[in-house]
């Protein structure tokens, strides 16, 4: 009998989001929901930091983590508007044995990609050899400089292995492919037919997170794109879930 | 969990005929959608024409009835706009292949042809197909959830027109704040499952409104549609509600539809 692949969730969040209700928002539901789609774990980021407060965010994301060890893990953000405060929230935050990464969202914090109020972020990074997961890192040259320039930080484009729609051009495929320490994550709304193969036959499957915005978008829907895909079993149980096991070093 | 081949799937939105806008599949004749639908395992299919919504709405629905005449699974929903009806042989020609059971609904592109959906704008139109229960699909052009979405038009048609059902397709999680209240207030509202990602938006729904207002929907072929399959697989709806969201409750309207009234 086929053995089910490990799913990891690298690209989930806590909380409460202003544009809609999210049913699943607190940390019981949506461990029965992961439950539900066989997934192992998720890796969060409180959408409170990524909004109002950054502080009170990451401390609820903690004692989730905390809640629910090994099932919920931590991306630690960080305030580019407190450039001084970063190194110490992040060593707060990496008190935490289930922190597994930094996330920047430059949209929500109104502060630009390329911005220099986040390189106490890369530092931070490259001394622990972390991973950064970004919305949106702006210009793939950008972020092919910063991935040079700090090769043991892990560099994850968020959404573009989602929403790519198959056929237009998009550098970051490219840098990913190429650039070892840069990877893409899954979550996306929109999910055109067809373009998922064409994503893993571009960047190849090591290089690829899944990741799904639970529970700001719905689990079973997000896994649809890759468990009933056409791809192999070895590069869906890469991208499941491998991937992520070894980038957040989970036995 | 069922899986998913013990379901019986019928989509209601999904597009027949060369796209012309570069989306990396269309269905340019019938063999070509029952091969996709077979390998996403669903059975039959509510069709409109990408040449109705796009170009000529008259040419592209003949078009659409001629190519799946015959062909069991597949079922075209015409596409209507508002100058039809101002047209000679009005309603007797453009609703006959409603009458006759060639075609099983109809759909409105207001976003994609430029006119407003109000109930004045095609007012026989929608009165025919109100008394004949003939569902109609609004469909807005929406790519993003985030897309702008004319609500109160919505709400003003299902309000003039209370026998029609009318069915939203590909909405996401900000149906949450703008669906709901108007699925709770209007009986003949349905929502099309394609693009309802919310977590836990669908059981949320289901145990608000009734699984009965949900109904599944593809997106095919520009959107993929192992999500909407997914996310009804994994929910926590009961089995006998995923049955009705997989097709009962789309061939429950159309069972319910009196085409032959009209």
């Amino acid at each position: 009998m086929k053995r089910r692949p490990r799913i990891i969730d690298c690209h989930a969040h806590l909380g409460q989001y202003r544009h809609f209700p999210i049913p699943l928002r607190e940390p019981e539901r949506m461990i029965a929901a992961m439950d539900r789609a066989g997934v192992e774990a998720a890796c969060l980021s409180s959408l409170t930091a990524l909004g109002a407060d950054t502080r009170l965010g990451n401390t609820q994301l903690i004692a989730a983590a905390a809640a629910f060890p090994a099932r919920l893990l931590g991306w630690a953000v960080p305030n580019p508007h407190r450039p001084a405060e970063i190194a110490a929230e992040l060593e707060r935050c990496f008190r935490s044995p289930w922190m597994r990464g930094i996330k920047l969202h430059p949209m929500f914090h109104a502060y630009p990609a390329e911005g220099a109020n986040y390189t106490p972020v890369y530092e931070f990074a490259q001394a622990r050899g972390l991973p950064i997961l970004n919305h949106d890192w702006g210009a793939a040259g950008f972020l092919e400089k910063l991935a040079r320039r700090y090769p043991q930080a892990r560099f994850i484009q968020a959404h573009t292995g989602g929403w790519w729609n198959g056929r237009s051009e998009e550098p970051y495929l490219e840098l990913a492919r190429s650039q070892p320490n840069v990877y893409l994550d899954t979550a996306a709304s929109i999910a055109y037919y067809g373009a998922f193969e064409k994503l893993v036959e571009a960047v190849g499957a090591d290089k690829l997170l899944f990741g799904s915005d639970f529970p700001y978008l719905d689990l079973g829907y997000q896994l649809g794109r890759v468990l009933l895909s056409s791809i192999g079993e070895r590069e869906k149980r890469k991208i499941l879930g491998g991937n992520a096991a070894a980038l957040f070093g989970l036995g | 969990m069922l899986k998913a081949k013990e379901l019986r799937w019928f989509d209601c939105n999904c597009m027949f005929g060369p796209a012309g806008q570069g989306s990396l599949f269309c269905f340019e004749n019938p063999q070509q959608l029952e091969t996709s639908l077979e390998e996403q395992g669903i059975g039959e299919a509510l069709l409109f024409s990408s040449l109705a919504k796009l170009n000529d709405p008259q040419l592209g629905n003949s078009l659409l009835l001629e190519a799946v005449a015959g062909r069991a699974g597949l079922h075209p929903c015409l596409t209507l706009t508002p100058e039809m009806e101002l047209e000679e042989g009005f309603p007797e020609r453009l609703l006959a292949p409603v009458k006759s059971g060639a075609a099983r609904a109809c759909r409105v592109f207001p976003k994609a042809g430029s006119y407003e959906l109000e109930p004045w704008i095609m007012p026989q139109t929608f009165s025919a197909l109100n008394r004949a229960r003939i569902p109609l699909l609004v469909d807005q052009d929406t790519v993003h959830w985030d897309d702008p979405f004319d609500w109160d038009q919505v709400h003003r048609l299902c309000l003039e027109y209370r026998d029609l059902p009318v069915i939203v397709v590909r909405q996401g999680m900000l149906a949450a704040r703008n669906l709901f209240p108007l699925l709770k207030r209007h009986e003949n509202l349905y929502l099309e499952t394609s693009y309802f990602q919310l977590a836990g938006g669908l059981e949320e729904a289901a145990k608000r409104f009734g699984a009965v207002k949900l109904v599944f929907g593809t997106g095919m072929p520009v959107f993929d549609p192992r999500l909407p399959i997914a996310g009804l697989l994994y929910s926590p709806l009961s089995d006998r509600e995923k049955e009705m969201v997989a097709g009962e409750n789309l061939r429950a309207l159309l069972a319910a539809a009196q085409g032959e009234s009209l």
